[in-house]
């Protein structure tokens, strides 16, 4: 059988724990205040005794007798003991009929038991006792019962019972109310966690803004559940456009395909077979393209992060598309290819110019112009790549970026419309920008590589 | 006389184990292969394919990431712990570039992402075959073509060609593989040491221009275009 919720959770447990911790050192307290207080005292009472019993020893005999009966006359709460035995041990005066069987007769103090004739009690109780004997043969002997001792060890006890108890109850009983209001708070949390995961991914755990632990806790696991949507939307998002994009050459294919079961011709049929798979190759790379691009965003960190100089990447980019621009006749050339450092990763740098580059070109006419610029700003270097081609009118700017749109004035350019959105998800992820810049005629993209 | 390039002769007929589990997949690459004259065998999984080693040891093993049972990867590294050390072509439907530096780590000699195109299957095989020419060497030669690699100069037989870096580079990689296919993804990888495609097709252009340089109009073709596959650098009579 399973106990009860609140008994198992850490706050109660903790209350228990405390409790236990309370009861062992205030025990140990007043253990320790006992025995050194009981302690003491007897050791005074034996010194004192044995004190009396030498001076007492000293006098003459009938000044003894009368000591004995005074103190005997004085101990009106019946807990002193004196006696005088003669040499036969016969009883003189005092109120012991005899000494107790075993008591050393030698000047020290001994607990004994012993009943004095004017008890007030039936049975022997403790005593402090101390018994000499006088050159004569006569034995003194005078004590103290221990009741007092006794008594001071009742009064600690009791002291004990009723100081602990309240104290241990309290400590349960707040460590009761704390582990039931943490069970209804973790309810809370499981009822809103189940929902989560029943597919309401919108759902939040509830925050009480205390601040303590478990909200802290709350807090970031709510965060976590905003990152997990954040994710499953872009994969959505990807799993959209690709359907979107894919969709129309795969119906083309499967038409052209259809069409050549019936095609007798040879040649007609090779050129179908060359076709669809051109196609096929297209849906290829827009496949590779969207997933390199959600290969970038998902990545929440940079793996190659070092040191890479936007000159040297200026100058890899514009060797590697010179002969491109040439072959379409475009001026291509670098402007300010001087040092700029900057903290990143060189490949996906290159990368991310290549594209925009290759955009450039693709979209500027045969005898245009291509500019890649290394400019300083006062945060930091930035990249810019212009271009004298058919340029980006104003109202499209902000969807450029996006995924997947290709700005209808450039019929003749292909591919995949992939090439802006990539760089965009390389710049964020570095924490760059990048922007559409304002320009007359053609098209400028800056990408800022400062933290932005 | 001219020297010819030292190159190990490439086994035709050289039998190869493809581990794929997707069957219509497993029987385009065989199909594929036989074509080239290879001896193609097949395993499903990778259980099989520990089999299949111990009983024919192919000359290379083409294994796809996603097996049932022993994950290719696993596979690879069983491989390998059994003391073979064929050259292992890793196939997978996980490209990206984590994956694949993955698949090269675990001990495979080449990577490529699915879908591919079969010119690229086939050059890639042919490329783990013939392991390139000596790389201490400091003088290259594929007929007519003659590459000084200390004074970095080039001749096609008296005529000196003049070569931008890269053109060099990109002609020495092909002179140092005369004779086999090379794609222009595994161009890229090489020569340029890109691991994204750009999207225009720029290894041909700069090919054109090398080809320019290598081949006037009046000298016998050395630099071939494989249709969609890439190059070939050859003398072909």
């Amino acid at each position: 059988m399973k106990s009860p919720r609140f008994l198992r959770t850490a706050a109660f447990r903790l209350a228990l724990g405390f409790a236990l911790a309370l009861t062992g050192s205030t025990a140990a307290i007043f253990t320790y205040v006992y025995v050194e207080t009981a302690q003491l005292e007897a050791e005074h009472k034996s010194s004192y005794l044995e004190l009396e019993v030498r001076e007492t020893m000293d006098m003459p005999q009938a000044e003894m007798l009368d000591r004995v009966r005074t103190r005997l006359a004085r101990d009106l709460r019946h807990n002193s003991v004196e006696a005088l035995f003669d040499a036969q041990g016969v009883p003189m005066a005092g109120n012991l009929a005899s000494l107790p069987a075993g008591m050393p007769i030698d000047g020290l103090a001994h607990r004994v038991m012993t009943r004095p004739l004017d008890s007030t009690e039936p049975d022997p109780k403790e005593v402090l006792l101390v018994a000499g004997r006088r050159p004569d043969g006569t034995v003194l002997a005078l004590g103290h019962d221990l009741d007092e001792l006794i008594a001071l060890q009742q009064v600690v006890r009791g002291g004990l019972a009723r100081g602990m108890i309240p104290a241990v109850l309290l400590a349960l009983l707040f460590g009761a109310f704390f582990a039931f209001r943490a069970v209804a708070r973790i309810k809370a949390l499981e009822r809103t966690i189940g929902r989560v995961m029943a597919g309401d991914l919108h759902e939040r755990l509830p925050v009480r803004g205390s601040g303590d632990d478990l909200d802290s806790l709350t807090v970031r696991i709510n965060a976590m559940l905003d990152e997990i949507v954040n994710l499953i939307e872009e994969i959505r998002a990807v799993g959209d456009n690709i359907a979107h994009d894919l969709r129309t050459p795969l119906s083309v294919m499967q038409a052209r395909l259809e069409r050549a079961l019936f095609e007798t011709d040879p040649q007609a049929l090779h050129d179908i077979v060359d076709k669809s798979l051109s196609d096929l190759g297209r849906t290829h790379a827009t496949i590779t393209s969207l997933l390199r691009i959600a290969e970038i965003e998902s990545s929440r960190r940079l793996q190659c992060i070092g040191e890479a100089d936007l000159g040297e990447i200026a100058r890899e980019v514009h060797e590697l598309y010179d002969p491109l621009a040439a072959e379409k006749q475009l001026d291509f050339t670098v402007i300010g290819a001087q040092a700029a450092p900057v903290t990143g990763d060189r490949d996906m740098l290159i990368e991310a110019l290549a594209n925009l580059v290759d955009n450039a070109i693709k979209y500027t006419p045969r005898g245009g112009w291509v500019r890649i610029e290394i400019a300083r700003e006062a945060d930091g270097p930035l990249l810019r790549v212009s271009d004298s081609g058919f340029g980006i009118p104003a109202t499209e700017r902000s969807k450029v970026t996006q995924r997947y749109y290709r700005s209808n004035k450039s019929p003749n350019a292909r591919g995949s419309g992939l090439g802006l959105s990539l760089v965009a998800a390389i710049a964020k992820l570095h924490g760059f920008s990048l922007r559409i810049a304002d320009v007359e005629c053609g098209a400028a993209v800056e990408l800022a590589c400062y933290p932005s | 006389m001219t020297p010819r390039l030292s190159r190990p002769p490439v086994k035709t007929n050289a039998s190869i184990l493809v581990v794929e589990d997707d069957p219509d997949m497993a029987t385009e690459i065989l199909a594929g292969l036989r074509g080239q004259g290879y001896q193609p065998r097949h395993a499903a999984s990778g259980t099989d394919a520990l089999a299949s080693i111990w009983a024919e040891a192919p000359d290379l093993a083409i294994i796809d990431r996603t097996l049932p049972e022993l994950d290719g990867l696993a596979l690879i590294a069983r491989m390998q712990e059994e003391g073979f050390h064929l050259p292992v072509l890793v196939l997978s439907a996980l490209s990206s570039a984590d994956e694949r530096i993955q698949g090269l780590k675990a001990g495979g000699d080449d990577y490529l992402g699915k879908p591919f195109v079969m010119g690229e299957l086939f050059a890639r095989i042919e490329a783990l075959l013939r392991r390139p020419t000596d790389l201490r060497e400091t003088s290259l030669s594929v007929g007519p073509l003659q590459m000084d690699l200390i004074e970095r100069t080039v001749q096609r037989g008296t005529r000196e060609l003049d070569l931008l870096p890269r053109e060099f580079k990109l002609l020495e990689f092909m002179m140092r593989r005369a004779g086999q296919v090379l794609s222009r993804a595994m161009l890229l990888e090489e020569v340029w040491n890109y691991r994204f495609v750009p999207e225009s097709n720029l290894v041909n252009v700069h090919m054109g221009r090398l080809r320019h340089k290598v081949d006037l109009p009046n000298e016998p073709k050395l630099i071939h275009s494989v249709k969609n596959v890439g190059f070939i650098l050859d003398e072909i009579a």
